[in-house]
């Protein structure tokens, strides 16, 4: 134990401290006082016992809230400790109140929600990323005008009231030369999402931006244009097949009841069959892994319709009352067999038979895909062969198969505002005639390196995205974001997107902020992410977001200044109120955790309802009933009328009325689900296909850091077949170079039989050089590897489609 | 005639004024204002009774003496902030950060500073945590503070002696000596070499 010495004592370094001491006393004015001026009191001490007295703990509290540690978005507990007026979250674990970590049938939920609730590695770690030391503390702005790669940003911490003064600044600057357009948006689709729209539609750019096309835009798009709704929820519990092409939902999760509901479900009795050229943890819960080469599931998929027409195994009921352009599909499948199949993705003709008739054999079939496909630039075609086979077996919207989610949930305002008269940088659906909402990123990134769009964005924000690691095209994204005059970033720490930055705001965690969020259940369901505890560093973005909507005079078109009284609480609460709910935001936090649910749960076929025709309502040659507005509203069938598919036929499509539309190429999108082959296919001299995938350890390219995810996975390898690491000369641990024939790049071998041997790959999200101390250096960027491009109808962003060569470093 | 607590108790200032001036030097970038009082040279002719600092001491004024005041809040912004907020040199100013095998904020020292402050009545400020090194030193000045008032002077000692055992001395030396060994801006250097000084010269362990 140390003992206190008086410093006034007589030797040189002791006098040294006076005359410091002396000078020191001196600065005592500076910024106030050196002591904070609310403790410059003696009086304020005789107030307080001293000595030992601890503070005062109070018990702690438990807040449902949901998490955000993927956009899975499973409902939490926070266990939260007060002490005094800081709280801190001690842990948290799953809420069973809250149905996304139990299952996403209604009923299924019912019966087993006491059973607990999961949730994955990263929920589990959340705390470690909220009081991550890594994290970025203080808004700065760049001081070195030299922007790239590895190049010091030479920061310099600002105040929150001067980093907001740039960004108004700039903004206004923009609007002062009718140059609002210029302005590019990059948000994340889950958080407060509907304000970052608003404030984009009232400031009058069309450039709003989420991250959805870089995943499973191509499923989205065919979805739509085959069954009317943009994704399907395969139910797994009740199915007794289940047939997964290119999707790892036991490992990459996504939803974190999916693990639970297919273990149900194989335990149950169903039979599962993984298609994938990897095997990963979903795989080996399989009765039957099928290899295949990356891109040719299309090929697939339309074999093993071929087998079930052929075998006259097909629903012919919902296929003849529901469904369109089946005969031209049959036609089409006919001369795809199990042999045209094989040639194609390596997979003996016995096998497709014999999963041809598995399949056709069953009921009901859960089947379905997703990036694995979707990130190909034959991903949407692919998807409708895939489709098609859910129609073929009439396991669209029942039990078993794959549902239509009523997703009805709080509803958007409406904002009154004038469009921008510019056109979007991507080219929006005139160029990609099937894009999602969140638009084609890839699109934009290339024109501005290439200056090929209608105009160059000048001013660049980016909300919670690490673009560069997250979008395929590393180099391609760098040059993308050199060109902007500015660049803003918003995120929990500063990332290879920041070191391009020209101001970077500490980003909220999701322990820190609220929202709403509509639950991806088959019935409706609404949770609310409510703040657990007060920012570490700064406030909420939204709150962020009002001041600068204020502060810019943003008005709506019937003069409100929409921003200028605005509580985001009172903006959710209007959501709430006038959406599905109908309840008040305190309503919503006083249900059991904070979620509201439809009880009426889950309904199938619901297609199949019956509707009254409406006054003036017409019906067409092809049995489509529109309302007195001229709204498509339902079908004819047999003489009464049905609810239908939201599609153009208002029935399941095979076959599509496309009115000749093309895609981002200028190709005629086919009306069937025509098998097309990949752009990238390995060549002589680039003889492998380079595939990545995503695990339980991390989320994407953004846990890195997380130091318990780290230690469930610290690094990624190259993952080779040991036949073709034997003919290369490679053994597990090698150092070797991958190449592709723009790039190369070094990493480690890792041989296993659980990769197809004409295939290497690894997992996404390593490879970080500016994220933090825990993960720079650890592994290799596997994006780098790809080309920034886009499945040319729905946008989808190419990120598993890449041929390479490998060999030792 | 004076016992040793009551010397203590009457150079109670003069600590306080030293724990304050570390806890401004690491509390954020230095102001312009700090800036141009360091360029009034009170602090750096005191920097002269340290002989283990002169030579940098001259390079110190040099860089004050050729840079004006702006320039320099730019050139010690730039320091701070690679000092202590990005992660490629960065020293974690938090004492959970040191104090716990595996980094991560507000862990039990946070919890444990936190029951130090409310006894004592000393307010933390809301925009930081409350075991950063400024803050942690700002309240040892404010103990020095108390320690003028005649009824709790001695208790005000006694935390503070405390204080320094149970917190600062387990990280606060090692911080300042990675502060001190780093390619940092000689400002921050010589201030670390002085705060590890003066820690060990305040509470030299016993003859």
């Amino acid at each position: 134990m140390k003992k206190i010495k008086d410093l006034t004592s007589n030797d040189i370094t002791r006098r040294g401290f006076l005359k410091l001491a002396t000078a020191a006393g001196g600065a005592a004015f500076i910024g106030g006082g050196l002591l904070n001026p609310a403790n410059a009191g003696i009086e304020c001490i005789d107030c307080h016992k001293i000595a030992g007295a601890p503070a005062r703990k109070q018990p702690h509290k438990w807040i449902s809230t949901v998490c955000n540690m993927c956009s899975g978005q499973t409902g939490v507990l926070a266990d939260v400790l007060t002490v005094e007026n800081k709280e801190i979250v001690i842990k948290v674990v799953p809420e069973l109140q809250n149905p996304m970590g139990v299952a996403n049938v209604y009923q299924d939920y019912i019966e087993n929600k006491d059973q607990g609730a999961a949730l994955c590695p990263r929920g589990n770690a959340s705390i470690m990323d909220l009081y991550d030391p890594d994290r970025l503390s203080k808004p700065m702005k760049r001081t070195n005008p030299v922007k790239g790669k590895g190049i010091d940003p030479k920061w310099e911490v600002i105040s929150w009231g001067e980093a907001n003064e740039i960004l108004t600044s700039k903004l206004k600057t923009l609007k002062t030369n009718n140059e609002e357009h210029t302005l590019l948006w990059f948000g994340d689709g889950d958080n407060f999402t509907h304000l970052q729209q608003d404030f984009c539609n009232l400031y009058g750019t069309p450039n709003f931006f989420t991250n959805g096309n870089l995943y499973d835009a191509a499923r989205s798009a065919a979805f739509t244009l085959m069954v009317g709704h943009e994704r399907l929820l395969a139910d797994t519990v009740e199915a007794k097949f289940i047939l997964l092409f290119g999707t790892n939902p036991l490992s990459a999760i996504k939803w974190a009841h999916v693990p639970r509901t297919m273990i149900r479900s194989i335990e149950h009795g169903a039979q599962m069959v993984v298609v994938d050229p990897y095997h990963g943890f979903t795989a080996s819960k399989a009765h039957s892994w099928i290899p295949i080469r990356p891109g040719t599931d299309g090929a697939l998929a339309l074999a093993l319709g071929h087998v079930i027409v052929k075998l006259g195994l097909y629903d012919e009921d919902f296929i003849d009352k529901w469904a369109v352009g089946f005969d031209d599909y049959a036609e089409y499948v006919k001369g795809k067999t199990p042999q045209w199949a094989e040639s194609i993705t390596g997979i003996p003709a016995k096998t497709i038979e014999q999963l041809g008739r598995e399949l056709g054999n069953t009921r009901p079939v859960a089947i379905d895909a997703w990036s694995g496909i979707t990130q190909h630039s034959n991903g949407f075609q692919t998807m409708r062969a895939i489709i098609a086979l859910a129609g073929l077996v009439g396991q669209i919207d029942n039990p078993g198969g794959l549902i239509i989610p009523d997703m009805t949930g709080s509803l958007h305002q409406n904002v009154e505002y004038e469009p921008s008269t510019y056109p979007r940088l991507d080219g929006g659906t005139e160029k990609y005639p099937f894009a999602q909402d969140s638009g084609v990123i890839t699109e934009v990134l290339n024109n501005m390196v290439n200056e090929a769009g209608p105009y160059n964005p000048k001013i660049g924000i980016v909300m919670h995205q690490n673009l560069v690691l997250s979008i395929p095209g590393t180099d391609t994204v760098i040059e993308a974001l050199k060109k902007l005059e500015y660049l803003v970033v918003v995120d929990t720490h500063l990332t290879e997107t920041s070191e391009l930055a020209d101001l970077v705001f500490p980003g909220t965690h999701y322990l820190e902020r609220t929202d709403l969020v509509n639950n991806w259940t088959t019935w409706p369901s609404v949770s609310l992410r409510q703040q657990v505890v007060k920012p570490l560093y700064g406030k909420p973005e939204y709150e962020i977001l009002i001041e600068l909507g204020k502060q810019l005079g943003l008005s709506e078109t019937n003069g409100n200044p929409f921003f200028d009284n605005l509580i985001y609480e009172g903006y959710l609460d209007t959501e709430l109120k006038n959406g599905a709910p109908g309840i008040s935001l305190e309503e919503l936090k006083e249900l059991p955790g904070a979620t509201w649910m439809d009880t009426e749960g889950t309904k199938y076929r619901k297609y199949s309802t019956t509707i009254t025709l409406p006054a003036g309502a017409t019906i067409d040659e092809n049995g489509v009933v529109y309302d007195g507005s001229q709204n498509p509203v339902g079908v004819s069938i047999w003489d009464k009328y049905y609810t239908g598919f939201n599609t153009k036929s208002r029935k399941f499509e095979f076959l599509s009325d496309l009115d000749g539309i093309v895609d981002a190429n200028g190709e005629l999108i086919p009306e069937l689900p025509e098998y097309k082959e990949m752009d990238n296919t390995p060549d002589y001299e680039y003889p492998l296909y380079l595939i990545n995938w995503k695990e339980a350890s991390h989320t994407g390219a953004r846990t890195q850091n997380n130091i318990w995810l780290d230690e469930l996975k610290h690094t990624n390898q190259l993952a080779i077949n040991p036949k073709t690491a034997d003919m290369l000369g490679i053994k597990t641990d090698d150092m070797v170079w991958v190449e592709t024939n723009f790039t190369k790049a070094k990493t480690t071998a890792l041989l296993t039989d659980r990769i197809h041997p004409n295939v290497v790959g690894m997992m996404h999200g390593f490879g970080h050089w500016y994220l933090g101390e825990v993960t720079n250096g650890n592994g290799t960027n596997d994006y780098q590897f790809y080309k920034t491009e886009a499945e040319p109808v729905s946008g989808n962003a190419i990120s598993k489609e890449s041929s390479v060569k490998v060999y030792r470093a | 005639m004076q016992n040793s607590s009551d010397i203590l108790l009457d150079s109670a200032h003069v600590r306080g004024n030293l724990y304050g001036l570390f806890s401004l030097v690491f509390r954020s970038k230095p102001s312009v204002r700090f800036i141009e009082y360091l360029k009034q040279g009170e602090i750096f002719d005191a920097l002269e009774s340290f002989p283990q600092v002169s030579d940098e001491l001259v390079r110190l004024r040099d860089l004050f003496g050729s840079n004006s005041s702006q320039e320099l809040e730019e050139i010690l912004g730039v320091a701070y902030t690679d000092l202590f907020i990005t992660p490629k040199k960065r020293i974690i100013p938090y004492e959970s950060a040191f104090s716990q095998n595996k980094s991560q904020l507000m862990g039990p020292a946070a919890v444990d500073v936190m029951n130090y402050y409310v006894s004592t009545g000393f307010n933390v400020p809301d925009e930081e945590l409350p075991d950063h090194i400024y803050i942690e030193l700002e309240f040892m000045q404010y103990l020095c503070l108390g320690q003028i008032d005649k009824k709790l002077g001695r208790q005000f000692l006694e935390i503070e002696i405390e204080f320094y055992n149970s917190h600062l001395s387990k990280w606060a030396p090692e911080l300042f000596m990675r502060i001190k060994d780093s390619d940092c801006n000689i400002f921050y250097r010589i201030m670390a070499d002085l705060a590890i000084q003066l820690l060990e010269i305040v509470f030299e362990k016993p003859d």
